[in-house]
């Protein structure tokens, strides 16, 4: 309990740097009205002194920040600072730049541009909560789902592997709905007011068929759940059984 | 979209390539030319060289037998006045000096050592000249002009002349001169033969130096070597500037190339800071349909997103692309979005799509590459079709493989037309196709060890299927 209250008024700080200052003030804001304290620096310059100063839980690094190279940059802030997770994003969607920054550099994960809100605090959540020492069994906005984690404030699905998949909303309401009736069949009215939030007049039935596919793929490659469907009973939330 | 793609693949990555293949070729042609070139320089530079060789060889040959033939035309003119009446004739005697250069020379008679007859007219003749340089009428300037005649007549021009007398102490008793006042301005050689005679108490040696003008052709024959020497450089000069001239061309191409990579890549930060912006306004909007709006727009810039980077890659082969970004799909999502883009390209045609598979079936490709074989062939079955088309997509999984047909009831293919179907540039429609459609689905298909086939009957339709490994 003390831990939990504890999280509550922790308030994680994030350090970003990126060049673009467009989207980093569009960050910042989403981020502080999201209650992270962050700090936004739009060239390399002072990046070493903000890491002393503020002592960030995670920082946030534009792969390519005007003509340096955000990967060398991080490769020089991990040594001096080895338990600061480093959270790349970038626009190139090379899988050798990837692979370098995550084997080079000591980064923890490499988030492609664009991203929305909630992956972008998924990940930050996830990294801070690691580093602070808040397990997932003791996070209240985790909830277990097989072998993964649904992160309830993010709209998020951890997977075991340390992936994080975003879930449109609708998405979202309905693998909740489904894990609170885990190995349950749930009608299909049910799932629709749970998709739509009750707001009956939007219910659409090719939408929810599309939705239902979505996830049965996502859980399909990351977890260890199906989605079973009954004819006249609705759809269930079970183990694979291989 | 599919004219962007088709555009912008070949467009770039032809070029880029035809530019560096030029380069390649371009420099082996150069080094091939310049070898040969020198190669042929140098051979009649040999060829020149010893052709001077032998005939400096053969000129001294012919001036050693001149000077014999003079001392011996003396010695008869001094006995007789003239070769008719003299009481006897001596038979000049030819005295080649050996070259070690030119072994086998043709022009070349060796004597050899003098026979027992040779050697006793040789010793008359020695004795009829010391008699007649006693008798002081052994008249070089006769011997001179005798030796003017002959190698004026078988040699050039004489530019200078010394004929001397020494006696056995080396004492010079006699001597002609002569200077050409052109001496200065001719190309010459100087050309020596002596011949001396003993008795026993006496010894006297006659000596000629001749200048000779040298004869022209072979000089002609250097100048004209120089020349194509420098015809040869200058050529060599001008394929290095077309070489100098090409790599600069590929350096502005990649210029080019790296300013339009920029240029595109800029693209994507707008788009970023647009995406991100619509993810933050759905998380606070309430209104279900405003929200799925919200994600659909948001959809629609990742879309945007995805084809930048698909533009920025599209200098890679299909190899790599399947490689990479191959990823499970649902193969009904596809068809789906790429028959609305279809309708909205034809709006005067009333398409009527059939999708004939199970809305579950998934596979393994990268989306972009499968939907841009589609919309090819989707396209096709539309535009070579009547004003109502029918398109019946058919689908199914057989143990590892895809298989995808695609029926129309256009206006089919000729049989003989369809072997070649599949050819670049082919194209039995030269107003609105351009023969590149089917090529380029057949490479991304084949990229990845699929197969492509037609089948059509004239007046039905056509029926294309794919095969596809779904791995």
């Amino acid at each position: 309990m003390y831990k939990l209250m504890n999280m509550k008024k922790y308030k994680i700080k994030v350090l970003l740097v990126d060049d673009d200052v467009l989207l980093g003030n569009a960050i910042t804001r989403e981020l502080d009205e999201r209650g992270y304290e962050i700090t936004f620096l739009n060239s390399v310059y002072g990046v070493d002194e903000a890491i002393h100063r503020l002592s960030p839980d995670v920082l946030v690094l534009d792969v390519e920040i005007g003509k340096e190279n955000g990967i060398a940059l991080a490769y020089d802030l991990y040594a001096g600072n080895p338990s600061l997770p480093i959270l790349f994003i970038s626009s190139h969607h090379e899988e050798k730049l990837k692979e370098e920054s995550l084997l080079f550099a000591g980064a923890v994960a490499y988030l492609d541009k664009p991203f929305s809100v909630n992956l972008l605090s998924a990940h930050i959540d996830r990294f801070a909560h690691k580093r602070i020492g808040i397990s997932p069994a003791n996070n209240k906005l985790l909830q277990k789902v097989g072998n993964g984690l649904l992160d309830l404030k993010n709209r998020a699905l951890l997977t075991e592997s340390g992936n994080i998949k975003e879930l449109r909303p609708m998405e979202f309401n309905i693998l909740k709905k489904l894990v609170a009736h885990f190995a349950d069949f749930v009608s299909r009215e049910d799932i629709l007011y749970a998709a739509w939030e009750g707001q009956s007049d939007y219910y659409n039935d090719q939408s929810l068929n599309n939705y239902i596919r979505r996830l049965r793929i996502l859980l399909e490659e990351n977890t260890n759940l199906e989605i079973h469907t009954s004819r006249g009973m609705g759809y269930k939330l079970n183990e694979r059984s291989n | 979209m599919l004219v962007e793609y088709v555009f912008i693949h070949y467009f770039r990555s032809y070029n880029k390539q035809i530019v560096i293949n030029m380069k390649r070729h371009y420099k082996s042609i150069l080094l091939a030319s310049t070898f040969a070139l020198s190669a042929l320089l140098l051979s009649q530079g040999i060829w020149i060289r010893n052709s001077m060789v032998q005939r400096d060889y053969n000129r001294d040959a012919d001036f050693q037998n001149c000077f014999n033939h003079s001392i011996t035309n003396l010695i008869n003119e001094l006995m007789g006045k003239s070769e008719d009446n003299s009481p006897f004739k001596i038979e000049p005697l030819d005295s080649v000096p050996g070259n070690p250069e030119l072994e086998n020379a043709p022009n070349v008679i060796h004597m050899g050592k003098p026979t027992a007859s040779e050697n006793a007219s040789r010793l008359i003749e020695a004795a009829l000249i010391l008699l007649h340089i006693e008798q002081g009428d052994f008249r070089l300037t006769r011997l001179d002009s005798m030796i003017n005649i002959c190698s004026v007549g078988r040699i050039d021009k004489v530019i200078s002349s010394n004929l001397m007398l020494f006696n056995s102490d080396n004492r010079m008793l006699d001597s002609v001169r002569y200077e050409s006042p052109y001496a200065k301005y001719q190309l010459s050689k100087l050309y020596s033969a002596e011949r001396s005679v003993t008795s026993l108490d006496k010894s006297y040696i006659i000596r000629a130096e001749y200048r000779i003008a040298e004869s022209n052709d072979l000089q002609n024959m250097g100048v004209a070597t120089m020349v194509s020497l420098l015809a040869s450089i200058a050529i060599i000069l001008v394929l290095f500037y077309l070489l100098y001239i090409l790599k600069r061309r590929h350096s502005q191409m990649q210029y080019m190339e790296r300013s339009f990579h920029g240029a595109i890549h800029d693209l994507k930060s707008p788009l970023a800071y647009v995406y991100f912006s619509i993810s933050a306004l759905e998380e606070e909007e309430l209104d279900m349909r405003k929200r799925e709006a919200l994600l659909l727009t948001a959809d629609k810039v990742s879309f945007l997103t995805g084809k930048i980077n698909r533009i920025l890659q599209s200098g890679r082969n299909f190899k790599e692309i399947w490689k990479e970004r191959k990823t499970k799909f649902f193969l009904f999502d596809i068809v789906e979005q790429v028959e609305a883009e279809i309708q909205a390209m034809f709006p005067e045609k009333e398409i009527h799509f059939q999708n004939d598979f199970d809305a579950e079936l998934s596979i393994m490709a990268p989306p972009d590459l499968l939907e841009a074989v589609l919309r090819i062939l989707f396209e096709n079955a539309v535009k070579y079709n009547s004003t109502q088309p029918v398109v019946t997509t058919r689908s199914r999984r057989e143990g590892d493989t895809i298989i995808i047909e695609i029926e129309d009831n256009g206006y089919g293919i000729r049989n003989d037309k369809l072997r070649k179907l599949f050819r670049p540039y082919y194209t039995t429609d030269n107003k609105n196709g351009t023969g590149i459609g089917l090529y380029y689905a057949k490479s991304i298909i084949n990229a990845h060890s699929g197969k492509i086939s037609v089948k059509s009957v004239v007046e039905k339709g056509s029926t294309f299927i794919i095969t596809l490994p779904n791995v």
